[in-house]
């Protein structure tokens, strides 16, 4: 358990407190420096708008004609159809 | 071949993996660079799981294994070349990511990524970073993945894992800094580390 945070052991745990990999008490710790800490508060942003920026690449639309593609392969495959199964 | 029927109540096919069309797209589309090819392997992905889909079990995750299947297609496909090798310990690449931060402050940028539309350098980016790190940023960034599944998806030890991600996310950083630099958005830059850019 991190009881104490101090900046090292907050900018090490930077990426995964941001992907929300830590336990509940390491994250609150965390939580807490930086809600303290004028240094690592500036750090953490900048991070998080990154992967806030990675975020919007990854809900691009798949175009229609795939769906259909795969839905025709599976098809002919034997899948009954989505749009006409109750 | 004709997909076994599922007299168990299983859930079906149609509605239990057809929802992650989408992302098993969005993670073929990175995993291959060629779009034709991407959505070849989108096609097959969905065949291979159809014809398995008496092994899945209900009530697992079935994006995950929907993208194993992708993963495991796209390996027996591609001849791959070398893979780049990552040994840094993830915690060092996550110190060396604030040193991205330093300098970008240092050169007026540290408001960049959440300023200015860098999708389209983004996928470029993306694109153009080696297989193993291209595809850890797929799963953990893209489709919001835990290190947990991707690195079971992966077959590699979590840690592993993390200095890959962690290590794909400095590249990035820092060629997406120097893009917007180089759009005007401030000095020119003076970034130069990218250290295992393969």
């Amino acid at each position: 358990m991190m009881h104490h945070v101090d900046c090292e052991t907050a900018l090490r745990e930077l990426w995964a407190f941001l992907d929300e990999e830590l336990t509940v008490d390491n994250r609150a710790a965390i939580q807490q420096h930086l809600e303290h800490c004028h240094h690592c508060r500036p750090i953490v942003a900048f991070h998080r708008a990154f992967l806030q920026a990675l975020e919007r690449v990854g809900t691009m639309p798949v175009s229609q004609s795939l769906r259909q593609q795969v839905l025709d392969t599976l098809q002919r495959e034997g899948l009954q159809d989505p749009r006409t199964t109750p | 071949m004709t997909a076994p029927p599922r007299d168990d109540g299983a859930p079906a096919f149609a509605t239990t993996a057809l929802p992650h069309l989408d992302e098993v797209a969005r993670f073929a589309r990175w995993l291959v660079r060629d779009s034709a090819d991407a959505d070849d392997l989108v096609q097959e992905t969905y065949l291979k799981a159809l014809r398995a889909w008496h092994t899945f079990r209900p009530g697992s995750d079935c994006r995950a294994w929907l993208f194993t299947i992708c993963r495991n297609a796209h390996i027996s496909r591609l001849r791959r070349g070398e893979r780049v090798e990552v040994m840094d310990d993830p915690d060092l690449e996550t110190l060396a990511s604030v040193e991205t931060f330093r300098r970008a402050v240092h050169v007026g940028m540290d408001n960049a990524f959440g300023s200015f539309d860098l999708r389209d350098d983004i996928q470029r980016e993306l694109a153009s970073l080696p297989d193993d790190f291209r595809e850890v940023v797929a799963l953990v960034d893209l489709n919001d993945m835990s290190y947990e599944d991707a690195a079971r998806i992966l077959a590699i030890p979590p840690g592993t894992l993390r200095s890959r991600l962690y290590r794909a996310r400095r590249i990035l950083q820092d060629r997406l800094l120097r893009h917007a630099q180089d759009r005007g958005f401030g000095p020119r830059p003076t970034i130069t580390s990218e250290r295992g850019d393969a």
